[in-house]
């Protein structure tokens, strides 16, 4: 049984903390810096180029004609774009926002000052919320900007560009879920944020090769394109609203698997 | 019963850490832990604080710790750095006990016991050794928990420091068990009731100190010179003495063994014939030590 009161109190700290530290300004300040400088350009030409014949003829070399239709002609291109890079970059954020969530205290033993005043289980829960409430918090952050950006630019209906970037907002931070857990299992596995910032990168393009490799091995079986959340990808750029259940649902199925192997090994780790 | 360890067993790999320890410890005793460099206490104590899961066995605290809470002071200090002390203590009285974080006289009253009022605003980085070993052990203390347990509480810290922790230990011991691993015999011997011998990861020797000191069956002395052989003649033809030993390094430490039903008076008959031939007691202690306990495993 998780104590709620002990894991808002971890979190409460561990997140003010997070915030005047290196550890959280490690992931903010590169987080905002790229999002000005992308929403900067979404908003001036890049989304209403994608818009024009040259430039849906050079998506087309990515995406069907039906996904661009879907993307930039029946929703908002603007926040479509944002869709985009968001999921594109959302791994190398998620590594920075994730990799401290126990690494350093584990390092420093830390928890020795925490594990006779509550439940290992309150630790790794407080651990893994508080690198996801950055990540959200960010990402709820520049998803408003993008809502900006995109009223002033786009010039659609406010509630239909409301009820898309509130599609998006639920996949980002969805999406950002299953890749902190990700991390979760690296911060456990390391005992230093740079030896976790390391091994998260290195994990990551590791699982990406083997999931290549695989798939060039047996032709037949894409599902290895399934080891990370980013094989959804494609299916995550549809935004349609009956889709969006099962999108979510597969993305909170990797969060489940990810954050409990996570446990497993924090569990049996001497702290 | 506040603590019970069953069959308690460590390995890493081929090595054995913690080797089937099984022990009990009563509500609001003061109890000690001894052994060599790697002999299992640090283990010991990091699997009943549940820092490290054992291989097998189990440890256990009873109804009265799981109420008011377990304290451990670790053997090096382990806050986290840039961020104030004071913080640091509010939010970890806060996870034990809300109520008293509310208040802060607890936490005031420890930071004043333990000189550190002045180390409050600062991190840890900006504090010496001692106050960082002496931030360790408040925080064990935070929250009045039922069972504490402190490893090398007094190592590195100067006389007055050491001594000041020493008496938090038997003010606290009215309401509070102590499980102190430490190499430094006297001061167990000092705060201790009873006292676990560790050795290569086995419980050995399980000491009543208690009792042990209520044995009148030893002597010893410290005069103000060499005792000369007349002394130690007349010693041992005193009726009662069955033996007496003087120190391999320091002729002027004698050892007597009693075997009389009236110690008290073969003590003031010995005393007597040392003023006789002229010596003077600088120091005299009746009772085994845990010196004598520990001789094997030296």
């Amino acid at each position: 049984m998780i104590n709620l009161r002990r894991t808002a109190q971890l979190i409460r700290f561990d997140l003010t903390a997070s915030l005047f530290s290196l550890k959280g300004l490690f992931f903010l300040l590169p987080f905002a810096l790229f999002w000005y400088i992308v929403l900067r350009i979404t908003g001036g030409t890049l989304a209403g180029w994608l818009q024009q014949p040259d430039g849906l003829q050079l998506a087309g070399v990515v995406f069907s004609r039906a996904k661009l239709d879907i993307l930039f002609v029946q929703n908002p291109p603007v926040l479509s774009v944002f869709l985009i890079i968001a999921l594109i970059s959302m791994p190398a954020f998620a590594v920075l926002g994730g990799l401290d969530q126990f690494s350093s205290d584990l390092g420093r033993g830390y928890y020795r000052l925490l594990a006779t005043r509550c439940r290992r289980s309150e630790i790794f829960s407080a651990g893994y919320g508080v690198s996801l409430i950055l990540v959200a918090g960010a990402i709820s952050l520049v998803t408003l900007a993008a809502i900006g950006v995109s009223i002033t630019r786009d010039a659609r209906a406010i509630d239909a560009t409301l009820f898309y970037a509130g599609r998006i907002w639920l996949i980002l931070v969805f999406y950002a879920a299953a890749l902190v857990g990700f991390m979760s299992i690296i911060s456990v596995l390391t005992r230093s944020a740079i030896a976790s910032l390391f091994l998260g990168v290195f994990g990551y393009f590791f699982i990406l090769l083997v999931a290549a490799s695989l798939n060039a091995m047996f032709q037949d079986a894409a599902l290895f394109h399934y080891l990370l959340p980013s094989g959804l990808k494609p299916y995550l750029l549809i935004l349609e609203p009956a889709w969006l259940p099962a999108a979510l649902a597969c993305l909170a199925l990797y969060t489940a698997v990810y954050t409990w192997m996570a446990w497993k090994i924090f569990n049996n780790t001497r702290l | 019963m506040i603590l019970q360890t069953h069959n308690l067993t460590r390995r890493y790999g081929n090595y054995t850490a913690l080797d089937n320890v099984s022990f009990e410890i009563t509500d609001r005793s003061r109890v000690g832990l001894v052994g060599k460099n790697g002999a299992g206490k640090t283990t010991l104590l990091s699997i009943i604080a549940g820092l490290l899961r054992p291989t097998s066995g189990s440890a256990g605290t009873g109804n009265n710790a799981s109420m008011t809470g377990l304290g451990l002071q670790p053997q090096e200090e382990c806050f986290r750095r840039n961020i104030p002390v004071m913080r640091q203590l509010r939010h970890l009285q806060r996870l034990q006990s809300p109520a008293s974080a509310d208040t802060g006289d607890e936490l005031e009253r420890l930071l004043t016991d333990l000189d550190m009022r002045d180390c409050a605003a600062r991190s840890v980085t900006e504090l010496s050794f001692g106050q960082r070993k002496r931030l360790n052990i408040l925080q064990a203390f935070l929250g009045r928990p039922g069972l504490i347990l402190l490893d090398e509480p007094t190592a590195g810290l100067d006389p007055v420091a050491a001594a000041t922790v020493k008496e938090m230990i038997l003010a606290r011991a009215k309401d509070a068990t102590f499980l102190i691993s430490s190499h430094n015999l006297y001061e167990l011997q000092d705060l201790c009731q009873r006292v676990l011998v560790l050795d290569n990861g086995k419980l050995v020797n399980d000491i009543d100190l208690v009792r042990r000191s209520g044995m009148d069956s030893i002597l010893r002395l410290k005069l103000d010179r060499e005792a000369g052989a007349e002394l130690l003649s007349r010693m041992n033809q005193v009726t009662g003495i069955t033996q007496v030993t003087t120190d391999r390094h320091d002729a002027s430490r004698i050892t007597l063994l009693f075997a009389d039903a009236r110690p008290d008076q073969l003590q003031l008959a010995i005393q007597s014939l040392i003023n006789e031939s002229g010596y003077s007691i600088l120091q005299l202690s009746r009772g085994k030590t845990l010196s004598d306990d520990m001789a094997g495993l030296q």
